[in-house]
């Protein structure tokens, strides 16, 4: 006989936890024996027919009983809140810090690591490809060994060359402007799955080497500002650095290119790239020498990984370098790297983990603190209610009852603790983000979603919940009876420890951050009192590019030397220099450099000045001179160079440098200059490290212009700066003005992070020790309240107003004296991860350890003053009276 | 004499069944005899929240059965039709009786043109 079928198990187990008692049994048994009979005639149909039957049986009873013990419930949950309104607002406050700086920090670190490029398919194949050699070094490649690598790759399904391009642009809608540009090889927009939006992309032949077609391709948001997405920029004319290209097309929103730091906002042909850079004439894309591609972009083929990519890779370009010798003489010194993930710059993800590490340091504090303080809360609180429960248990309420009390006074708690998440979110949104962070570029939008919200709810109900739950594990039994006798004392035992663990555990973290704060403002305080080596006051920066207008070198000098005599005439100024880059900047050009030929040649960082640069900036000499203006403006290029301590002392060790002749491996083969002088060491924007060998030379020929001129007024930057800014760009209307800033700013710049992190912490560690305050203040409160009688009783036995505060201040401070010495050990854990964050501090500095435990100390005593002084109008006949 | 409060038109039809089904009238066999008569799938719960308002007005009472392995092991719950409740069945009746004295001819025609629409 076959076994009678049961019905669907699911549906039956919803209509018993749902049904009302007095109707279960007897609906559960017409529905199964009905469904028994349907079975004879269809399984599947009768299943279908129980389900149907349990959803609408359910509907048929509408909030009445079914809805109404959880309704009930919270009911009673705010009815409770509600006599108790500072706990429920201390509560919900730790609930929103804790949350909201949880969800902000994990939003900014999320996006700071992993933020994929946007627009692009699949980003998680996409992998980045660097040409680098043993000193992370990084060069361009050719556009025909990038075809022979990609063809010798099988574990890529594409390589593409793509490479940044300086472009200023004019049109008959667009006044002239720079543009962030991108030279891209073919099937650049294949590998990434990006279609067009408007018009079309370029085809292969557009793209192909040695193709003459000027062809342009906006993105979206270039289209949308700076041509107000009209449709008809497609097909109009656009002047890129003097050539006519045709604009074809737009690509879909959201998408700008490869790089997380920068948007890209135009594509060109890598076939007119040496057009746009003006180069030499003797050198174009065609030639496998011309290592012009500074970017690759790849696919992994699928199961492939990068080891495998970058083991084919490297196979191959040792076959490049064999089979062209004489082409690839520099590529071999080079091998190609593979890095997963496209858009962080290899040499930016220290930065970048240095970050991110820093932003879970703090957050774990807050969240210690938040979840200390809420446990605190909840526990004493159920302490407080236990007679209320006892009479609960007594009239025979379940502990599932109990409990579920508890869940529903969760949720109470955590809807506006989530709602105050939110604002806490927005409060750090302005205050502490927005101010910048230590990467360049638009920042994520960390507007709130529905999707933060449920998080933010569902975070702050399990957050309640545990902290809940997790000290009613630890409270000791309650032992109904008593309780309703009236014993106020004696079923908290076990309680306790927990309680004062909690405390001190607040107690340290607070102070944890404190210090935290202080350690980095000692650090901002040491960046900015290391002295850079220049003197930046009252000097600006402007930035100017000449070069994507295709000047011949005599205009070129023309422009310039039309950019000195304007600034030069407004009376504020007291005097002008140019140079290839800012002070604080690393030029980016390295250099090679040495006196022996046998011996090991130095690389330097390579920069072009003019006359009265190191003058102006204020940069000692310490041999020599600096280069004069007539051997400058008259065009003849001047056979010396300056060479900064750093580099003398390598190369020449203690011995005077001037008159020697070094030789420089530079971007057209070997020179020989003469050491013209000797010049102090300045270091980079990062003033941790100390300064590298730095190479001055005066502006050659070609190379590219000078671009950056500093200026020092007399007076503050911002009065004179607007009138110079508009100088330099009256000199040339083609050429506009980049940047026009205070040479400070590049240094308030560099100290970002460091100024994030402080902002951060002070407004996170000061509203988690107001709360770790309330905290202290609630359980000293509490303790005091179960003592009455026994203060009571002293008193009356003649105890003075002294004793009794120091018996209650004094367990207090005793709480606060461990939470300093717990505290301690943690902040010398919190030194050892921020690590390099820090600079000039360590973790046992003295005077930051006893400022933060003297601080903890007042803390604690203000917290535990209103209770003690409490405990000292407690009229000792009332206290004996309570029991 | 007029009851207190009208039946629902629902409420005359679980009066109907239960009155049909005599000694067989527990929750699963009126669900059936009303959805399978009048043709109208009527959900297991509004059966039984209905039942449950007759039998505050104690125009039904309820016993109940013996626990069957049809069931799973669950008792039936019988209804039985006072003498209050068939009065105010009665009642009900009677007033749509006369309300529809005479009409029914023109009601069903009406009715044929909205079915021949």
């Amino acid at each position: 006989m076959s076994p009678t079928p049961t019905p669907p198990r699911l549906a039956r187990w919803i209509l018993a936890r749902l049904l009302p008692h007095r109707h279960c049994e007897y609906l559960l048994g017409d529905l199964e024996e009905e469904f028994v009979e349907r079975h004879g005639r269809g399984a599947v149909r009768a299943r279908t027919w129980y389900w149907s039957q349990a959803l609408t049986t359910l509907s048929a009873y509408p909030r009445s009983s079914v809805m109404s013990s959880l309704l009930a419930d919270l009911r009673i949950a705010l009815r409770g809140l509600r006599r108790e309104p500072g706990f429920a607002l201390v509560a919900v406050l730790t609930l929103a810090v804790g949350i909201g700086a949880v969800t902000s920090v994990f939003g900014m670190a999320h996006w700071v690591l992993l933020r994929p490029v946007p627009g692009v398919e699949a980003p998680e194949d996409l992998v980045t490809v660097e040409i680098m050699n043993d000193e992370s070094d990084d060069t361009g490649i050719s556009y025909l060994n990038l075809l022979d690598l990609a063809e010798g790759t099988p574990a890529l399904s594409g390589l593409v060359g793509h490479t940044g391009v300086g472009v200023q642009a004019a049109g008959d809608r667009l006044a002239p402007v720079s543009l962030r540009a991108q030279a891209v090889m073919t099937g650049y927009f294949e590998l990434l799955g990006v279609g067009s939006h408007r018009g079309r992309l370029f085809t292969d032949e557009e793209l192909a080497i040695g193709s003459a077609a000027r062809v342009a391709v906006l993105t979206h948001s270039a289209w949308s500002e700076r041509f107000g997405a009209d449709p008809g920029a497609l097909g109009a004319t656009l002047r890129l650095n003097g050539t006519p290209f045709t604009v074809i097309g737009v690509t879909p929103p959201g998408f700008r290119g490869t790089e997380r730091t920068s948007e890209v906002e135009l594509f060109v042909p890598a076939s007119s790239w040496a057009e746009l850079s003006h180069v030499r004439t003797d050198y174009d894309e065609t030639r496998r020498d011309f290592g012009f591609l500074m970017q690759a972009t790849a696919r992994l083929a699928p199961g492939a990984t990068p080891d495998e990519a970058q083991a084919q890779l490297q196979a191959m370009n040792e076959r490049l370098v064999a089979t062209y010798p004489d082409e690839n003489e520099l590529l071999a010194q080079y091998r190609p790297v593979v890095f997963a993930g496209v858009g962080t710059d290899f040499r930016e993800r220290p930065v970048l983990e240095r970050s991110v590490r820093m932003l879970f340091v703090v957050v774990s504090l807050i969240l210690g603190i938040a979840a200390a303080n809420v446990a605190n809360l909840l526990l004493l609180r159920s302490l407080r209610r236990e007679g209320a429960t006892a009479v609960r248990r007594a009239l025979g309420g379940s502990r599932w009852a109990v409990a579920r009390l508890h869940v529903a006074e969760s949720l109470v708690l955590a809807v506006p603790g989530a709602l105050g998440a939110l604002g806490v979110v927005w409060v750090l949104n302005r205050v502490v983000w927005r101010a910048g962070m230590p990467v360049a570029g638009p920042l994520p939008d960390l507007s709130l979603t529905p999707a933060t919200f449920g998080f933010a709810v569902v975070g702050a109900t399990i957050a309640t919940l545990v902290c809940g739950v997790a000290p009613a594990l630890f409270a000791g039994r309650l032992r109904v009876a008593d309780r309703l006798r009236g014993a106020t004392r004696g079923s908290t035992r076990g309680t306790g420890w927990t309680r004062n663990g909690l405390t001190v555990l607040q107690l340290a973290l607070s102070m944890a951050l404190l210090v935290g704060a202080t350690l980095v403002t000692r650090t901002l305080v040491n960046l900015r009192n290391v002295d850079p080596g220049i003197d930046a006051s009252n000097v600006a920066l402007l930035t100017a590019d000449p070069g994507p207008q295709g000047k011949s070198n005599e205009e070129d000098r023309a422009y310039w030397a039309g950019v000195r005599r304007a600034i030069e005439a407004r009376p504020e100024v007291l005097a002008v220099t140019l140079s290839s880059a800012s002070p604080f900047a690393g030029s980016g050009a390295l250099i090679r450099l040495g006196v022996d030929p046998e011996a090991e040649p130095v690389a330097a960082d390579v920069r072009f000045v003019s006359d009265g640069y190191f003058e102006l900036l204020g940069i000692p000499r310490i041999e020599g001179r600096g280069f004069r203006r007539d051997e400058l403006e008259d065009g003849t290029a001047v056979d010396g160079v300056v060479l900064n301590e750093t580099l003398a002392g390598r190369l020449f060790g203690d011995a005077p440098a001037v008159g020697r002749v070094v030789t420089v491996q530079g971007f057209r083969g070997e020179i020989r200059p003469t050491v013209i002088g000797v010049v102090a060491d300045v270091r980079a924007s990062d003033l941790r490290e100390e300064a590298g060998p730095a190479l001055y030379q005066p502006s050659s020929e070609g190379l590219g212009s000078w671009r950056n001129i500093l200026v020092r007024g007399n007076g503050p930057v911002a009065t004179w700066l607007p009138a110079v800014e508009r100088a330099v760009a009256e000199v040339d209307a083609n050429v506009p003005v980049g940047l026009a800033e205070p040479l400070t700013a590049g240094l308030d710049r560099a100290l970002l992070m460091e100024r994030t992190l402080l902002r951060l912490l002070l407004v996170i560690g000061g509203l988690a020790v107001v709360l770790a305050g309330v905290g202290l203040y609630s359980v000293v409160a509490y303790t005091v309240a179960q003592r009455t009688r026994e203060i009571g009783i002293r008193v009356a036995l003649g105890a003075g107003p002294a004793s009794v505060a120091r018996s209650v201040l004094g367990r207090t401070l005793g709480l606060g004296l461990v939470g300093a010495a717990v505290g301690v050990a943690i902040t010398v854990v919190l030194v050892r991860v921020l690590g390099s964050v820090l600079y000039g501090v360590g973790a046992l500095d003295p005077a930051v350890l006893v400022a933060g435990m003297g601080f903890l100390v007042v803390m604690v005593l203000v917290a535990g003053g209103a209770p003690a002084r409490r405990a000292l109008r407690v009229d000792p006949v009332e206290a004996m009276r309570t029991e | 004499m007029t009851r207190t409060r009208a039946l629902g038109e629902f409420e005359q039809l679980l009066l109907f069944a239960v009155l049909r089904l005599g000694e067989e009238a527990y929750g699963a066999r009126i669900r059936q005899e009303i959805e399978e008569r009048v043709g109208r799938s009527v959900s297991a719960g509004a059966v039984y929240t209905g039942l449950d308002r007759l039998l505050s007005r104690a125009l039904i009472s309820a016993f109940e059965g013996d626990p069957t392995a049809v069931r799973g092991g669950r008792r039936k719950k019988f209804y039985r039709l006072e003498p209050e409740g068939a009065a105010s069945l009665a009642e009900s009746w009677d007033s749509v009786r006369t309300m529809a004295d005479g009409v029914l001819d023109r009601m069903r025609d009406l009715a044929a043109v909205e079915r021949d629409a």
